[in-house]
């Protein structure tokens, strides 16, 4: 990896872990997207999105809300991909690495989300002093700071990952291999039991158990788009048996989870 | 169509635009302090100097909406629009105005708002995109991240825009009638269903976990994974959702339960019980 493709990396991985902010949550964060980057800049696409699909997948339920923790799949997932290609090593390789990297960099923001607080209270200030003009520019001047950080943080991890992935390009034993292959898949079903925690309602199950067998029990017979057009018919039926019955006041059970 | 929006305090559709652009920002420095505070008050900043042309005022104003705000971002620029209109209303009725009713009415919205963003966006239009970007993914197609991108990006934008405008036009008693009839609930319910049917399906489409031991018995193979299909198939992967969820709902943290499933996966995996 020569060092312009270091320094487009971690250009593309601040771009990315930054739409939040700058571009409003446009999910440039999501692996699939990322890997694409990768992909783009190591040349090698297609073997990139194998590896970011899987990433997806791990962290499918990963969502800024409720009561799930959040971690940092966009940096985590990135440099993921950036190994896995590098050592030839695929999803294994790349996991080992992603795991600690996005709780890490999770702890980053955290930090950031406190000591960013320092403009905010800059900007009440120049605000109580009469001075306006000034809420924007310290504004995106503490947004940039952010970027050049995240920047810098990744770069020295693609520093050091090129030692990184001589030392896995040897290879695993079968054992290893077999052993963060299992560990992989639960960390996969980990990211749907994250999605359910987020949506879960009692009442919801029927309707989990109706989306679950379609899939399961048909072979296939049915895609994404076909069961959630049943979905939707569910939805829509509730919705307008419910309305007719006395304005969906029958719904008591407020849902928490989905509150921010 | 005139470009005035509001003739009466010199706003137009530009400034409404404008508005639109800059709520992309709103979380550029999100801080625990004050969360998304600075950035809506950036977005509706220019608007607010056009209601309010003395310093006074227009400083006040300012500390109104530079106040904590927190809330799912798709659907924020509704609240934006509401204020807006609160902000005109109480020029109007100057000096005569409860201003607290402003962040007071912002605040009440956030919730309930949030609620239904996160059910649309997190639940159904996230799952929605990533789903049908992952068959392509895996067959490294180049096309999936521009299908996530688009599948996701074409109903936030137009959320965005299109709840600024109701914001703006119908105010509070659009969401207060939705709220008071129960319709908000409703919605929030119904967008659960739809969530909790896709989950289902792509537990059982995506995750795939197997049993990949196989015992000789007398010269004939014996593949574990085909019995399990043929009782229950895609068995495993809700076993160890469902295991996952349990500890979600114990209240551990992502970190120890990452390092469970991570652990007994290796141990598994290491003895080919999954794979």
């Amino acid at each position: 990896m020569s060092i312009v493709q270091m320094v487009l990396l971690a250009l593309a991985c601040a771009f990315c872990r930054m739409e939040g902010g700058w571009f409003g949550e446009c999910k440039f964060r999501q692996p699939i997207v990322t890997s694409f980057f990768v992909g783009l800049i190591l040349g090698d696409v297609p073997n990139a999105l194998k590896i970011g699909a899987q990433f997806e997948m791990i962290w499918m339920g990963v969502a800024g809300i409720g009561p799930v923790a959040h971690l940092d799949v966009t940096t985590g997932g990135f440099l993921g991909t950036v190994i896995a290609l590098q050592s030839g090593q695929g999803f294994e390789a790349a996991m080992l690495f992603a795991l600690p990297v996005s709780m890490l960099m999770q702890f980053l923001e955290s930090f950031s989300n406190s000591a960013f607080g320092y403009f905010d209270v800059k900007i009440d200030n120049d605000v109580e002093h009469g001075v306006f003009t000034k809420i924007k520019s310290t504004f995106l001047f503490a947004a940039v700071l952010r970027v050049v950080l995240e920047f810098t943080v990744v770069l020295v991890f693609l520093l050091a990952s090129n030692a990184i992935s001589q030392a896995l390009s040897n290879g695993f034993p079968a054992w290893l291999e077999n052993g963060l292959g299992g560990a992989g898949k639960l960390l996969s079903a980990y990211g749907f039991a994250m999605l359910l925690a987020i949506m879960m309602d009692k009442e919801l199950i029927p309707f989990f158990i109706i989306g679950y067998t379609l899939a399961a029990f048909t072979g296939r017979a049915y895609n994404m788009i076909g069961i959630g057009a049943i979905g939707l018919a569910l939805a829509w039926i509730y919705f307008l048996i419910a309305d007719k019955l006395g304005g969906g006041k029958a719904v008591a059970a407020a849902d928490d989870g989905w509150e921010d | 169509m005139s470009e005035y929006i509001s003739e009466k305090n010199n706003i137009t559709k530009k400034d409404f635009i404008k508005c639109f652009w800059l709520g992309f920002l709103m979380q550029a420095n999100f801080t625990y302090a004050k969360m998304q505070g600075v950035g809506f008050c950036i977005a509706i900043q220019h608007i607010l100097r056009k209601i309010w042309t003395n310093d006074e005022d227009y400083k006040h104003a300012l500390q109104r909406h530079l106040a904590p705000f927190n809330m799912t971002v798709a659907p924020s620029p509704l609240i934006m629009g509401i204020s807006i209109a609160m902000e005109e209303q109480a020029k109007e009725d100057y000096p005569d105005y409860d201003y607290e009713a402003i962040n007071a009415v912002k605040v009440s919205l956030m919730g309930p708002l949030s609620g239904v963003g996160d059910a649309f966006f997190w639940g159904i239009i996230k799952l929605l995109a990533s789903g049908l970007a992952l068959g392509f993914a895996q067959n490294g197609n180049p096309i999936a991240p521009f299908v996530l991108l688009a599948v996701f990006n074409i109903p936030n934008f137009l959320t965005r825009w299109y709840t600024l405008k109701i914001g703006y036009e119908r105010g509070q008693s659009f969401l207060g009638e939705l709220e008071q009839s129960g319709k908000l609930q409703l919605l929030t319910y119904c967008a659960g269903i739809l969530g909790m049917v896709s989950a289902g399906c792509m537990i059982a489409m995506w995750c795939s976990i197997n049993c990949p031991l196989t015992f000789t018995v007398n010269d004939a193979e014996f593949v574990i994974q085909d019995t399990l299909d043929e009782i229950f198939p895609c068995l495993l992967p809700l076993v160890f959702v469902l295991f996952g969820y349990n500890l979600i709902k114990k209240g551990m943290s992502s970190g120890k339960i990452t390092l469970i499933l991570a652990l007994v996966g290796f141990v598994l995996g290491m003895f080919k019980l999954v794979g």
